[in-house]
């Protein structure tokens, strides 16, 4: 079997992966398409979103799907990161014992993590976290611990404010995709969720996602590949750098947005893990399209959820970050133009 | 002038003063003969009644009496026999009847010159009120003496089926347009000029039509202007018209053409556009519509081109060239603009 063999069946069981969530998450094909994305790009995701909006959902119907061991912890203010890596306790005959934490506890089999409520956890967990996201391995006991086919999913919670800690810039960054996920919108989905039986029941729902879509432990190869395999042109790499031009100094590409003072917006575009990782999840999107060669679209598919967590605003228009983010991102694609 | 030499020649025919009352009768109503019922001769005749144009030329020559020709007399009216010049027509009316009877006349005298003086005119039957039916026959004086002259309707013999009626001639007398002399004596020698007309003051007319000139040149040489404006900053702002400009110096497979095609899309659609956001160009100017397939064989082939690599590279060939779906995009422009 040849390259474009395999990347053809590799294709075919990362759509069959995403049809499969889609039987559980209802309303959310864009979001399931990112996250198939990141995981084909060996990405993390950030999820954002309202309170019971199917984020856990969507996460443990990828686990399923894509197989290997899931993991989950609950981010609290007394987590600390020593509760990640080994709990200690007595056991029956009276003897203290240590045990491996979530993060060891499945060794190199775990594919899926994920932190729920993120920033409620203490900087000291995020900072472990980040460690972990970014060489995917930890030391504890003498040892490094490695998790290559590990996926780190987040997931904050925008309602509340209080008793909790904003992710630093730097481990944004290290996160693929920041997504929000919001209710579903159309009438007939909104209904659905709310009438049907079937997304009553979380547990019977996951268990419809049919496991072992791909090899989870094939993943890491599978991307390397993808990765080989996408060119792009060179009006490509000048689009793309236009765009990295225009998080760093959007005032150079005409970009204006009300009431806002562009010379003093940004405080850090882009940086370049920031766009690396956009181009790897472009090509994963013009694979995704049977396509061997990046196009401008494949890069505006996924531009707002890499690049719009990356450019940092000064402290004056970081209250409004999610207003000014959305509306900068969406200037930068209407503004840069290509091919130039 | 001309009833100044009309009068003069009147006074000379009757030898009456000229400042008296009006001596001409209104209406011409000589009646000349009863109807006699003798036979005569079967054929319409036009006896040569008119003086040569020499022998005219003697001034105020009395015209001889109306000689009664031999044979039924037709009745006549006659017109009046004075005071005629070049130009007027002399009617006469031949009353159709013999021995009381109305006659049918199977043949009427022929229009065509009489002489000199004279031309007839077609002749025509009329019914007056009292349904006698007559005869009647135009002439025109057509020649001008240089001296009062007797000139004759011409005598004729009209063939009816009742026999011939006779017409006798009728002199009339015909005035010169001017003496040639006058008066000869002292300044009169001579025949003056007309006076001249009065001139009508033209300056405040010369004005207006200056002054309206003047405005209605100001307005096209206005109108003009704009024209010439729009089109100017058409060409400089509607997108595709600029785009237009800039390819007419580009050659069409240079990759500075379909960028400049691309810039024109965008300004057009205010965004930066490919493929998936080429609806936005429509909603915003619905007139591309009709070019819809080509506008994304444009950027099909764009896409090969600039990001597909040359394996892409023959659907190029399918999309029409930078320069014609410009033209084609400028004319709708152009179009939806005006």
């Amino acid at each position: 079997m040849n390259r474009e063999e395999h990347l053809q069946d590799w294709r075919e069981a990362a759509l069959r992966i995403e049809s499969e969530v889609r039987k559980a998450v209802i309303g959310q094909d864009g979001i399931v398409r990112l996250i198939n994305v990141a995981l084909f790009a060996r990405g993390h995701v950030l999820l954002e979103g309202d309170v019971g909006v199917g984020k856990t959902t969507v996460l443990r119907a990828f686990a399923r799907a894509i197989g290997g061991d899931f993991e989950r912890v609950e981010g609290t203010v007394d987590l600390m990161p020593n509760d990640l890596v080994y709990h200690t306790y007595v056991d029956g005959d009276g003897k203290p014992r240590i045990e491996p934490g979530p993060l060891l506890r499945h060794g190199e089999r775990l594919t899926t993590f994920f932190f729920n409520e993120i920033n409620r956890a203490r900087p000291q967990v995020q900072s472990l976290l980040l460690r972990a996201m970014a060489e995917r391995s930890v030391s504890a006991f003498n040892r490094e611990y490695r998790f290559p086919h590990m996926t780190v999913f987040a997931d904050r919670n925008k309602v509340e404010k209080e008793e909790t800690f904003e992710l630093a810039s730097a481990a944004r960054d290290r996160f693929m995709f920041e997504l929000r996920m919001e209710t579903p919108r159309e009438p007939s989905v909104r209904r659905a969720l709310v009438f049907d039986t079937a997304f009553h029941d979380v547990d019977a729902l996951i268990d419809t996602v049919a496991p072992g879509g791909v090899d989870a432990f094939q993943l890491n190869a599978i991307a390397a590949h993808i990765q080989r395999s996408v060119s792009a042109s060179e009006a490509l790499e000048r689009y793309v750098m236009d765009l990295w031009d225009a998080s760093q100094n959007p005032a150079a590409f005409d970009i204006r947005i009300e009431g806002v003072d562009m010379k003093r917006l940004i405080l850090a575009g882009a940086s370049p893990r920031g766009m690396s990782a956009m181009l790897r999840a472009a090509r994963v999107v013009a694979w995704l399209d049977g396509r061997t060669h990046l196009l401008p679209d494949d890069v505006r598919a996924i531009l707002p959820s890499t690049l719009g967590h990356r450019v940092f605003f000064t402290p004056v228009y970081e209250m409004r970050r999610a207003q000014i983010a959305d509306a900068l991102i969406a200037q930068i694609i209407d503004k840069v133009a290509t091919p130039r | 002038m001309k009833h100044f030499i009309r009068a003069l020649a009147c006074a000379g025919l009757l030898h009456v003063p000229l400042a008296g009352a009006d001596p001409l009768p209104a209406t011409p109503a000589d009646v000349t003969a009863a109807p006699d019922a003798t036979s005569a001769q079967t054929e319409t005749s036009e006896p040569v009644a008119e003086p040569a144009p020499g022998a005219s030329a003697a001034p105020a020559a009395a015209p001889s009496p109306p000689v009664r020709p031999a044979g039924p007399v037709a009745q006549v009216e006659q017109p009046r026999a004075w005071g005629h010049s070049i130009g007027d027509v002399l009617s006469q009316r031949v009353l159709l009847q013999v021995e009381g009877r109305t006659v049918d006349l199977p043949r009427l005298p022929d229009p065509g010159r009489i002489g000199v003086w004279l031309e007839r005119r077609p002749a025509r039957i009329e019914t007056d009120a009292e349904g006698r039916r007559w005869l009647r026959l135009d002439y025109q004086l057509i020649n001008a003496p240089q001296a009062l002259t007797a000139v004759s309707l011409p005598a004729l013999e009209l063939r009816t089926a009742a026999g011939i009626l006779q017409v006798p001639a009728w002199p009339v007398s015909a005035a010169p347009l001017t003496p040639r002399s006058a008066f000869a004596e002292g300044a009169l020698h001579t025949l003056q000029p007309d006076r001249a007309a009065p001139a009508i003051d033209t300056a405040p007319l010369r004005q207006q039509f200056l002054l309206w000139s003047a405005l209605c040149g100001t307005l096209l040489l206005a109108w003009a202007g704009w024209f010439a404006w729009r089109n100017w900053r058409s060409a400089r702002s509607l997108p595709f018209a600029r785009a237009l400009r800039a390819l007419r110096v580009l050659g069409d497979d240079t990759p500075e053409a379909w960028q400049v095609l691309h810039r024109a899309f965008d300004r057009c659609a205010g965004a930066s556009l490919q493929a998936a956001s080429l609806h936005r160009l429509f909603e915003r100017a619905p007139q591309f519509v009709p070019l819809r397939a080509d506008i994304e064989r444009f950027y099909a082939a764009s896409a090969a081109r600039f990001f597909g690599g040359h394996a892409a590279m023959p659907s190029t060939a399918a999309a029409m060239s930078p320069r014609a779906l410009a033209q084609a995009l400028a004319s709708i422009e152009r179009r939806h603009e005006s």
